[in-house]
């Protein structure tokens, strides 16, 4: 580049006019006298506005570099030494000047003969008097760091005396209810049963009570009925699949990745870990466990030699759902990688935001860009995908067979050596015979199409788009044939077929051991990381711009209560380090967690924020009661939320009292239940078990098993095609770590609800059961306690009949065949109850 | 009381804006305050994806055709893909168009007659030299990660006018880049995701009414009365009077967004100005039939996409092909904004994720992110103008460089927001549309 040369030109050029220049004087002072005279004064006018004590304490300093004393001026700022004696090619104070690397000053370049002084300057040595001290990191204190709650052990905080003695039934209550009396808050009244059975079912399982279990529950006049309800609930099923959901939303959940689709690393298995999670918090799992075996499960595998812990490789396979992002560097494909794994163990984990410090330190929390580095070594020794051959573009998950023993694996081995042969022939054909396989494959799919027949307006338009796709397709095929003249039916199909077959019969074998995401000690294979070590900062953030090597360490604000000690990745010792009873946050951001799914809102309502820009806890006695009692109850997930459920502070009314709402509009105080609005997953559950599409699972514990049951959480999960209907209702986006999901209400909500096939087809079912029924008035009750599980008061009856007979006069004006007009009515009915809000919304 | 809800979107509660950290109004698609006087009301961006080439479109390049085959004498860049050095000239002839004399290829007959319309901006350049990656930059501003869409971000600043139609509007689709990056909402509320329409004749879901309109009235009817019920005791609770909004808007939807959707009620000749008559021309003059009737509706951004197929990698001349399938519809927009007085508050931006480079790969041209041509129209922009330059062979730029982050920054400008203040506060602290980065191009606005 001529630029480049030209610079070389201009330095020769001063060197040789040092030698020649004046040799008589004391070169120390007249370097000094030279700094005084060309550089200081252009420092101090032209720089210190943004690079000087005075700039940081006006917190305006750029780059955190001071130009205002010696030592400053060589340490630099965030992008490295300034100034570099002797050395004007190394000096970035130079290359700044020229507005080369930055554009300094930036918005008017010095002349070329001030430039020129600085290269002299520097070439002399830079001499420099200025003495004073650079104060390092003023920015964070960790010293006053650890003196902020988040950061210290939760205590068992001392009860609080309430005015009320009467209400409080536990400790919780107590605690719930200081705050109440303290804002001058009363608490709600309690709930009815028919509403608690119904908040109990859907915050445990997603699902609405049965008419039976309604019956059964209000006819309980024991004690403890409601506990007993909870127990039930906690026992069944149907928990794990509901809770996974909360647990998978903070996580990035997803069933693939196409960050880069055009390559081989879309769809990735990670249903061994959806499922391992609904069994983990259904054999309720203590949740100190639960973090030790996804940060480490590879690490604490049986010493025998022999056996496999398969449930505790699967767990890890929670680090692959980071995104494995764009472009052809390498290095900034991993760096990208261990930036959002990160950024789940702070935030998910923590409930810190790790990942501000990447590029500087944390703004407003304790963590330093030091810290940062200090945890992605942890994950830069360990590795879950790898580049597979040169292309940078090309990787793949570390993927592994589930196989409960060594012998088990030998077995298999051969198989599944044989199966990826035959895949590679797959992949090969399929690459050859792209186009005729393409065909063959559309016109089956029309052929399939043509025969349906589809039974809604919604679901013709949808067949009939498909049609025309397919055709469209067909067409553009053989045009294409005809172009490029190749066979439509070539003998190489066949064997594709054959090898489809065979590929399938291999999988069902080895089906038993699934296929699963895991992280691997050492770094990703094939790059310049060669063994688990520490790594170099990236200064700024940029992985081109190598800092100082960062041992690796917890952050920090954490080294008080203990450093750790690293062996391998040291994710192990991470993991231990998570789960010491004493820590600061893994408990109480998990009992956060856990206050929020079942009252609507956390008591820091950020709930994967405790940092300075979360909110707050309102009641942090009460968070630290909880974070407390989870560890003495072993980390029990359903004591804790038994333990909840049982407080009367779950059990109040969502009706807010006139005097509480003026002063407690937001419910900030819990001096009610928040209505809930049913999540997407549930929603669709609901719909899907009133239409007979979902199934309870029954099997009670301990003899668990998994069974696919048509619920939301089994369905597609896709970062590539869109969940339309999910999406819809704000289900969690999969690209996302999603600690609490959106409540909105819009009218493409609304379109779905009046037109979809999945309601307008479980209105039908419902209609066609009640019309069974043959007393109007007992339809409409039972459709009650179907939908919304009580039964209606008498004037709730009346109009309810009322809308019958309007919808029969209505339909009447349209139509004379009486069966088809009944079940219209009926359908109009069950339409209306399921688009209502009584529906939707859980008291 | 919450009465009124916009038909692309909602309401969103408190308890859900106190998790999300955001400060966004009940109503996020409430019309809102700009930051200053807007020149533009709507954006239609003409998507042409694949990366159409400068050098053969609107940067010529003679000294290519001096060097041809020979290899480019500048310093190539760190990361390229798999050309060779080696320039190819352009097989396409050149002209001044219009007085002012913006120079067109021979490949964009129609949108030549518009030139003095147009403002040229032949600096482009972005960071990305896959396609995945680019039309991530050039729809959300980060090539890398999952972050909201441009037309999210304006939906987010603006609110909508649109009341029964959706705020933001993406035809057609990019292969290159499956999945919804480029109409995603990401971490902004749902409320301003854009609405994806792959069958301009099937635009949007649910649509179909399941029984005759008199009986999803009566249903209509009869989910308000169980909801009146329902309401009693529960009247502070704002959301459930919004939801019954929410399905009296849906069921005026019904109705009226097929109309918007309706490319038949246009007459015979728009029909033939546009090119939806001709089959070379059919697909693209329905996006941007499309894209017009729904700006005039009020949507505040419209994406009409061109998929991949300016990706010329075998031959230079497959854009002949593309330049004929879009040029008129194109040229017919432009015009057909200009005749209904809609060019001065609408903004039109034309281009692809990146540039060809100007050597050879094969007997065609590969990525080429360093310097590309965009043009935009209407709205603010100073008509009938060049900016920016390149080298003598189209490789690097020499001057008034423009970024992704700048022409984002300077979309935000034109519709009234500043890019530095449009800001939401996610997993602690706040984001924009253009990060750190971005400069609003000021030399091209009137």
């Amino acid at each position: 580049m001529p630029r480049y040369s030209s610079i070389r030109i201009i330095a020769v050029c001063w060197i040789s006019a040092l030698f020649f220049g004046g040799a008589d004087a004391n070169p120390a002072d007249k370097g000094i006298e030279f700094f005084e005279r060309k550089i200081r004064p252009v420092l101090v006018e032209r720089c210190y506005v943004c690079h000087s004590a005075q700039a940081a304490a006006k917190k305006t300093l750029k780059g955190g570099l001071l130009l205002d004393t010696r030592q400053g001026t060589r340490k630099g700022g965030d992008s490295g030494p300034a100034v570099v004696p002797g050395k004007p090619a190394d000096s970035l104070l130079i290359s700044a000047l020229r507005h080369e690397t930055f554009k300094m000053p930036p918005k008017r370049k010095l002349s070329n003969e001030v430039i020129a002084d600085f290269l002299k300057w520097i070439t002399l040595g830079a001499p420099d008097p200025r003495t004073g001290k650079v104060n390092a990191h003023a920015g964070i204190s960790l010293q006053d760091a650890r003196q902020s709650w988040a950061f210290q052990a939760p205590a068992m905080p001392k009860l609080p005396k309430v005015a009320n003695t009467k209400w409080a039934a536990s400790d919780i209550d107590r605690l719930l209810l200081a705050k109440l009396e303290a804002n001058g808050l009363t608490p709600a009244s309690a709930s009815d049963r028919t509403t608690l059975i119904r908040r109990a079912t859907y915050d445990l399982l997603g699902l609405p009570p049965t008419a039976e279990q309604v019956t059964a529950y209000l006819k309980d006049k024991r004690k403890g009925a409601f506990a007993r309800v909870i127990d039930r609930l906690l026992d069944s099923p149907d928990f794990g699949i509901r809770w996974a959901r909360f647990w998978l939303d903070n996580v990035r959940y997803a069933q693939d990745d196409p960050t880069c689709a055009a390559n081989s690393n879309g769809a990735f298995s990670v249903g061994p870990y959806r499922d391992w999670v609904v069994k983990s918090l259904n054999r309720d799992l203590p949740y100190d466990q639960f973090v030790r075996l996804q940060v480490a499960g590879d690490l604490m595998q049986p010493k025998d030699g022999e056996s496999f812990n398969v449930d505790a490789s699967t767990a890890t396979g929670m680090w692959g759902l980071a995104h494995v992002v764009e472009g052809n560097d390498r290095e900034k494909v991993i760096a990208d990688f261990v930036d959002e794994q990160l950024d789940v163990l702070g935030r998910t984990f923590l409930g810190l935001t790790i990942s501000c410090a990447r590029c500087h330190d944390h703004k407003f929390d304790p963590i330093r860009q030091t810290d940062y580095y200090a945890l992605a070594g942890m994950f830069y020794s360990s590795h879950s995908f790898k580049f597979d051959g040169e292309s940078a573009r090309k990787r793949v998950r570390i993927q592994e067979r589930a196989y409960p023993t060594k012998a088990k694996q030998c077995e298999f081995a051969p198989l599944e050596k044989e199966l990826a042969e035959v895949e590679k022939e797959l992949v090969s054909l399929e690459d050859k015979y792209e186009n005729p396989l393409e065909l063959k494959k559309i016109r089956d799919e029309l052929v399939a199409k043509l025969k349906e027949q589809p039974q809604t307006p919604n679901q013709k338009a949808r067949v009939d788009r498909r049609i025309k796709f397919l055709r469209d397709r067909e067409k553009n095929l053989l045009a294409d044939q005809k172009k490029q003249g190749w066979k439509i039916n070539p003998p190489q199909l066949e064997t594709h077929a054959k090898l489809v077959v065979q590929r399938d019969g291999m999988k069902t074998k080895l089906g038993a051991f699934p296929l699963r995401m895991v992280i691997r000690e050492g770094p990703v294979p094939e790059t310049r990381h060669k063994a688990a070590g520490d790594i170099r900062l990236f200064i700024r953030g940029n992985h081109l711009a190598l800092g100082p090597k960062v041992p690796r360490q917890v952050p920090g604000v954490f080294v008080m209560q203990g450093a750790i000690k690293i062996s391998g990745s040291g994710r192990r010792a991470l993991a231990d380090w998570l789960t010491k009873p004493e820590h600061p946050l893994t408990a109480r951001v998990m009992v956060n967690r856990v206050w929020q799914r079942l009252f609507g809102r956390g008591i820091v309502a950020t709930p994967s924020n405790f940092g300075k820009l979360g909110r707050p806890p309102t009641h942090p006695e009460l968070l630290d009661y909880l974070a407390t009692r989870f560890v003495q109850n072993g980390w029990s997930i359903k004591k804790m939320i038994r333990e909840v459920m049982l407080s009367r502070a779950y059990q109040q009314s969502s009706r807010v009292k006139a005097a509480n709402r003026a002063r407690d509009p937001g419910n900030r105080w819990f001096g009610r239940m928040n209505r809930k609005r049913l999540d997407a997953e549930t929603l669709m559950d609901t719909l899907g078990w009133h239409a007979g599409r979902v199934k309870r699972s029954i099997r009670p514990m301990p003899e668990w098993k998994f069974v696919v049951n048509g619920r939301a959480l089994y369905g597609a999960f896709s970062r590539d095609k869109p969940q339309t209907t999910l999406d819809l209702f704000d289900g969690a986006n999969p690209d996302l770590l999603v600690p609490a999901r959106a409540d909105s209400t819009s009218a493409p909500q609304a379109l779905y609800m009046l037109n979809n096939d999945a309601v307008t087809g479980t209105a039908a079912k419902l209609a066609q059961r009640a019309m069974g029924i043959p007393c109007e008035s007992e339809r409409v009750d039972s459709l009650y306690l179907v939908l919304f599980g009580r039964t209606p008061s008498q004037q709730e009856r009346d109009v309810a009949l009322g809308l019958v007979s309007q919808a029969r006069e209505t339909r009447r004006k349209f139509a004379t065949n009486p069966m088809q007009i009944e079940n219209g009515v009926w359908n109009d009915v069950c339409m209306a109850m399921i688009c209502s809000n009584e529906f939707l919304y859980i008291d | 009381m919450l009465r009124q809800v916009s038909s692309g979107f909602p309401l969103v509660s408190l308890a859900a804006m106190l998790a999300q950290e955001s400060t966004a109004s009940a109503n996020p698609l409430a019309f809102k305050q700009t930051h200053h006087p807007p020149r533009a009301k709507s954006v239609i961006f003409l998507f042409m994806g694949g990366g159409p080439s400068q050098v053969d479109l609107f940067d010529p390049k003679p000294t290519l055709n001096k060097y041809a085959k020979q290899k480019i004498p500048v310093k190539l860049p760190r990361i390229t893909r798999d050309s060779t050095p080696n320039c190819r000239p352009s097989p396409h002839q050149f002209r001044r168009h219009g007085e002012s004399g913006i120079v067109i290829s021979e490949l964009l007959p129609h949108l030549s007659r518009c030139a003095d319309d147009l403002c040229v901006i032949r600096s482009m350049h972005c960071d990305q030299i896959e396609h995945s990656g680019a039309i991530r930059q050039l729809t959300t501003g980060d090539g890398v990660l999952p972050r909201p869409s441009l037309g999210s971000w304006l939906l987010y600043g603006l609110g909508s006018e649109a009341d029964n139609l959706p705020g933001f509007v993406s035809i057609g689709s990019q292969n290159d880049l499956p999945g919804k990056v480029p109409y995603s909402s990401s971490f902004l509320p749902a409320a301003f995701e854009g609405v994806a329409i792959t069958d301009v004749d099937n635009p949007i879901d649910n649509l179909e009414m399941p029984v005759a309109k008199p009986f999803q009235a009566q249903r209509l009817a009869a989910i308000r009365r169980f909801s009146e019920l329902h309401r009693r005791g529960r009247e502070d609770d704002s959301r459930l009077d919004a939801r019954i909004a929410a399905f009296e808007l849906a069921f005026r939807m019904q109705t009226q967004a097929p109309e918007a959707f309706d490319l038949s009620r246009e007459s015979a000749a728009i029909h033939k100005m546009y090119g939806t008559d001709q089959k070379t021309t059919r697909d693209y003059a329905q996006q941007c039939l499309l894209a017009r009737r729904l700006v005039e509706r009020g949507v505040r951004y419209v994406v009409a996409n061109v998929s991949g197929k300016w990706d010329s990698h075998a031959n230079v001349r497959d854009h002949e092909k593309v330049a004929a399938s879009c040029d008129q519809p194109v040229a017919a927009l432009l015009g057909d904004l200009k005749q209904r007085g809609l060019l001065e508050e609408t903004l039109v931006v034309w281009g692809g994720e990146f540039g060809r480079t100007p050597t050879a790969q094969g007997a065609g041209r590969d990525h080429h992110p360093h310097a590309f041509t965009m043009w935009l129209a209407g709205g603010g922009v100073k008509p009938g103008t060049t900016y920016g330059a390149t080298d003598e062979f189209g490789f690097y730029i020499t001057r008034n460089k423009v970024h992704i982050h700048d022409l984002h920054a300077t979309i935000l400008h034109l519709v009234g927001l500043d890019h530095e203040r449009l800001t939401y506060r996610y997993s602690g602290r706040d984001f924009r549309l253009t990060d750190v980065h971005g400069n609003v191009v000021h030399d091209i606005l009137v």
